[in-house]
């Protein structure tokens, strides 16, 4: 839990101040920030944090035009969250959930409360960083699947096959890298004919010869 | 004798230290530090708002001190505050004047009490 960074942001330091004692005591790292303009920078840098607990009314950008640039943004992660509001403004609540937020804590914050809500948006970001995690993981594995579907330059004589650095490899250690797939060497009967019967023959009557020469 | 009710909830100020955190500042200190330091502007920003009739000022004033006067548990300056705003939101001015030395009498009393933790 301690390593989930927060971003708190609110113009009013006495609140900020007080949330943000919140948060570290439950061991949270907290950035903040006393204005919806320093918000939003914050919220644009890559190492932003995932999870923003933000006021309602904000001189710069208000929390609610914060919560629709975040939802416009193409995230693969997108950040969790948390608006504050007054208790009594029930209008305010249906039009910053509409504008995007995940969740409303009410002014001044319930201690337990805020945590529960947090600690929410802390399960919900870890699920998504793992699905992310797994959708790379999954378009890598794709990718390399597209490799081998694409048209391979291969000797007609030799059989290796060219790759993108303009290298010629064996099949075999093409297909290894471009795929999951590992070989396991054997031979087929008419190679065992045409290749491995031949040596076993000439290894025999070198046998039979050097038996010959011992006995000579 | 019947002593006044306090301006600054009790309650609020031991939930508040109990945020506490070793080798930290004393939480309730920065806190009341920086209401006493706000304060009187957000007053002068009502005073104006109600005196020139501007509805929007005296709403984001109001507002922005019932936030910190609920946070640091100053109930009664957080209700008054809570009309003010109404009214700027509204622009409903019927006793604004009186809503406005209501504020400022509360608010002598609840920095008499900040100057005496501090």
């Amino acid at each position: 839990m301690s390593d989930v960074p927060i971003l708190v942001a609110d113009d009013d330091s006495v609140s900020r101040t007080v949330v943000a004692a919140m948060l570290r005591k439950a061991g949270y790292q907290v950035q903040l920030a006393s204005d919806g303009d320093q918000a939003w920078a914050a919220l644009q840098r890559p190492t932003a944090p995932s999870i923003a607990v933000l006021d309602w009314m904000m001189p710069g950008i208000d929390g609610p035009e914060i919560c629709k640039r975040i939802r416009q943004k193409d995230m693969a992660s997108p950040t969790y969250i948390i608006l504050l509001t007054s208790r009594d403004a029930s209008a305010d609540i249906v039009a910053g959930l509409r504008a995007g937020a995940n969740d409303y804590v009410t002014k001044p914050p319930n201690e337990d409360e805020l945590l529960a809500r947090v600690s929410v948006g802390a399960r919900v970001v870890g699920l998504q960083h793992a699905l992310a995690d797994r959708v790379r993981r999954l378009e890598e594995a794709l990718s390399n699947v597209k490799q081998l579907q694409g048209l391979l330059p291969i000797c007609s004589y030799c059989k290796r096959i060219r790759d993108d650095q303009n290298y010629w490899q064996q099949v075999e250690s093409y297909i290894t890298v471009h795929s999951g797939v590992q070989f396991s060497h054997s031979y087929c009967p008419d190679c065992y004919e045409q290749h491995v019967k031949p040596q076993l023959d000439a290894l025999d009557r070198e046998i039979d010869d050097g038996d010959g020469q011992t006995r000579a | 004798m019947v002593m006044a009710k306090p301006a600054l909830d009790p309650a609020v100020v031991k939930r508040l230290r109990q945020l506490n955190q070793p080798g930290q500042p004393d939480l309730v200190t920065e806190v009341l530090v920086l209401f006493r330091a706000d304060a009187p502007a957000r007053l002068a920003a009502i005073n104006d708002a109600v005196h020139s009739g501007n509805g929007p000022a005296l709403q984001r004033a109001a507002h922005a001190l019932k936030g910190a006067a609920g946070t640091i548990g100053a109930h009664a300056l957080h209700d008054l505050c809570k009309i003010l705003e109404e009214m700027g939101k509204t622009g409903v001015w019927g006793g604004a004047s009186a809503a406005v030395e209501e504020t400022h009498r509360e608010y002598l009393q609840l920095r008499e009490e900040i100057d005496h933790l501090l």
